[in-house]
């Protein structure tokens, strides 16, 4: 009779996981597999796959593009994420103060997180137009003359980092929040009896009790900017001469503009393995949140 | 701390908190600003931060002569199928991990939390491929599929439902009410505030979602409204007090939805901070 129930439990539970279980086997966990299948192939839709064997990690490694696509990447992470993570500290360290109207701001500070990436765009590609943008007339008064802000090498990645932090650093904000409102307010009050300044409260006693969601923030942060490509079709597509070509638009590029499928299924597999390891790194400093 | 420092120091963070509330809100003002404006004060300078003769010809337009309405009903059903379907088995999925015992449970539950680590990049090439052997290039289902499932939701609602007492579940039982029984009739009703979260994030998921429509359903006629959006902006001659005014409208659903269900957006990102 248990061994019955037992075995009944088990079916149930299959049976009652499998239609989400299909969902990821169709949308993720099979296109994981079949991209390593893949990344060995030559391949370009139009004609059968033909077995390379590393010929596609070969060409890879002496690949200018995929280096040059490596390297705006990691550029554009490192300014994202200390930019993005230090405003919303500054954020969330503001709204932890008990004011009037705080609710109010958070509000403001998160409309953009729920604006889609497509929105986000369009509206910063029109404050940023170089003829009639917002931006330029407001620069105007400072007697800068107008900038190409997208049409530009020089200023078109930073343009797309300013945009992604807009669009982000509220949703860090929230999460931050959620960190300092563990931190009992006594410890707060007998600081300030005490009589430390705003600056010591935050050096010795904000930072170091908020340190795990920072760090849980900022992985977070990198991992989402290593994957970065909305913005960046609907904003510079990949340009100009490159200089916004991340890892995602050049997957991108590789697979639907160029149909080398094979080719592209291996340069994802290396953002793979990138994210992996600092999926890693993350698991470390969580690991830290723990004992703390 | 004497309150006149207390005052000063209120007041700096008064503009502090003003400047970056600023710069959070001004993009979408002017983008509200611009869709009010006719093709003519578009262009004007120094420009009207205010419309001196608001209008509603690009609103008119974009109804009339654009497929918008096409656009809004795709976006609509594919969302409102792939919510259902991401809440219901979610939820179900959850109540499996925090009450039922089988093997492989934790392998499984692992599993699934680690495709929150997948960039989605990686993903393009193989499901578009997958996809096109499936014949569902072009189809509503496989518009749906990537917002049918998700680790976050799953975990989410797993945590919730572990907090349900065992003892409700165990009565029920010992009535020889079976195990879908107990998740329809006690479970998922419980589950009212942690649906709300997951629902929020399914929906923003879905709705804003731009690069699985833009590869799995290139065919016009089953564009989305964040596809439509894009192409008003790729054309030579951009109108854009058209591309602002589509970008409102596609703005309007979540920002009523935020406002509505403030509270769960809060609570849920709270979570995937603690999430791990």
């Amino acid at each position: 009779m248990k061994l019955t129930t037992r075995f009944e439990e088990q079916l149930n539970s299959i049976t009652f996981l499998l239609p989400t279980i299909i969902v990821f086997s169709l949308f993720l966990f099979g296109p994981i597999l079949y991209s390593i299948y893949m990344s060995f192939q030559k391949w370009s839709l139009l004609t059968p796959p033909i077995f390379i064997g590393f010929g596609n990690f070969i060409k890879l490694f002496g690949d200018k593009r995929f280096w040059e696509s490596l390297k705006i990447t990691f550029e554009y992470s490192l300014i994202y994420v200390p930019a993005t993570t230090i405003l919303a500290l500054f954020s969330a360290v503001l709204l932890n103060f008990p004011l009037r109207g705080r609710v109010v701001f958070r509000a403001l500070f998160f409309f953009p997180v729920i604006t889609s990436t497509v929105v986000t765009a369009v509206i910063w590609k029109w404050v940023l137009h170089s003829d009639y943008g917002i931006l330029n007339y407001f620069i105007g008064y400072l007697g800068i003359k107008p900038i190409q802000w997208l049409g530009n090498p020089t200023t078109a990645l930073i343009s797309i980092i300013i945009v992604n932090i807009w669009r982000d650093f509220g949703f860090y904000t929230v999460i931050l929040l959620g960190g300092l409102q563990t931190i009992p307010r006594e410890i707060y009050d007998s600081a300030i009896v005490e009589g430390a300044s705003l600056r010591q409260i935050f050096h010795r006693i904000t930072v170091p009790l908020l340190s795990p969601t920072i760090s849980v923030v900022s992985i977070m942060a990198t991992i989402f900017s290593l994957q970065v490509f909305d913005t960046i079709y609907i904003m510079t597509s990949g340009g100009p001469v490159n200089s916004t070509t991340t890892i995602g638009w050049l997957i991108y590029s590789q697979a639907f503009k160029y149909r080398e499928m094979g080719y592209a299924s291996t340069i994802g597999l290396i953002l793979f393995i990138i994210t992996f390891i600092f999926s890693l790194i993350e698991l470390q400093v969580l690991k830290v949140d723990f004992k703390y | 701390m004497d309150t006149k420092t207390n005052k000063s120091t209120k007041f700096v963070i008064y503009i502090l908190l003003g400047t970056i509330g600023i710069f959070s809100i001004f993009p979408l003002l002017w983008m509200l600003s611009t869709s009010l404006k006719n093709t003519h004060s578009i262009y004007i300078f120094p420009p009207e931060f205010i419309p001196k003769a608001p209008t509603i010809e690009n609103y008119i337009f974009l109804f009339r002569k654009t497929a918008f309405l096409l656009w809004l009903r795709n976006s609509t059903f594919i969302t409102v199928i792939a919510i259902s379907y991401n809440l219901f088995f979610s939820s179900l999925a959850g109540y499996v991990f925090a009450k039922m015992r089988f093997i492989g449970k934790n392998f499984l539950f692992i599993l699934l939390l680690g495709t929150t680590m997948i960039p989605y990049p990686v993903l393009l090439v193989p499901v578009f491929v997958i996809f096109s052997h499936l014949k569902l290039i072009n189809t509503f289902t496989g518009l749906i599929i990537p917002g049918a499932a998700n680790a976050f939701i799953i975990f989410v609602m797993r945590q919730y439902i572990l907090t349900i007492p065992d003892e409700l579940i165990d009565a029920a039982k010992m009535d020889g009410a079976s195990d879908i029984t107990i998740f329809l009739k006690i479970i998922l009703p419980l589950c009212k505030p942690a649906l709300a979260i997951a629902a929020i994030f399914a929906f923003l998921w879905t709705w804003n979602s731009f690069i699985w429509p833009l590869i799995l359903a290139p065919n016009n006629e089953y564009y989305t409204l964040q596809i439509g959006l894009a192409l008003f902006q790729s054309y030579n001659n951009i109108n854009w007090g058209i591309v602002m005014t589509g970008a409102v409208l596609s703005f309007l659903p979540q920002l009523i939805l935020y406002l509505l269900l403030q509270r769960y957006f809060i609570t849920g990102i709270t979570l995937t901070g603690l999430k791990g």
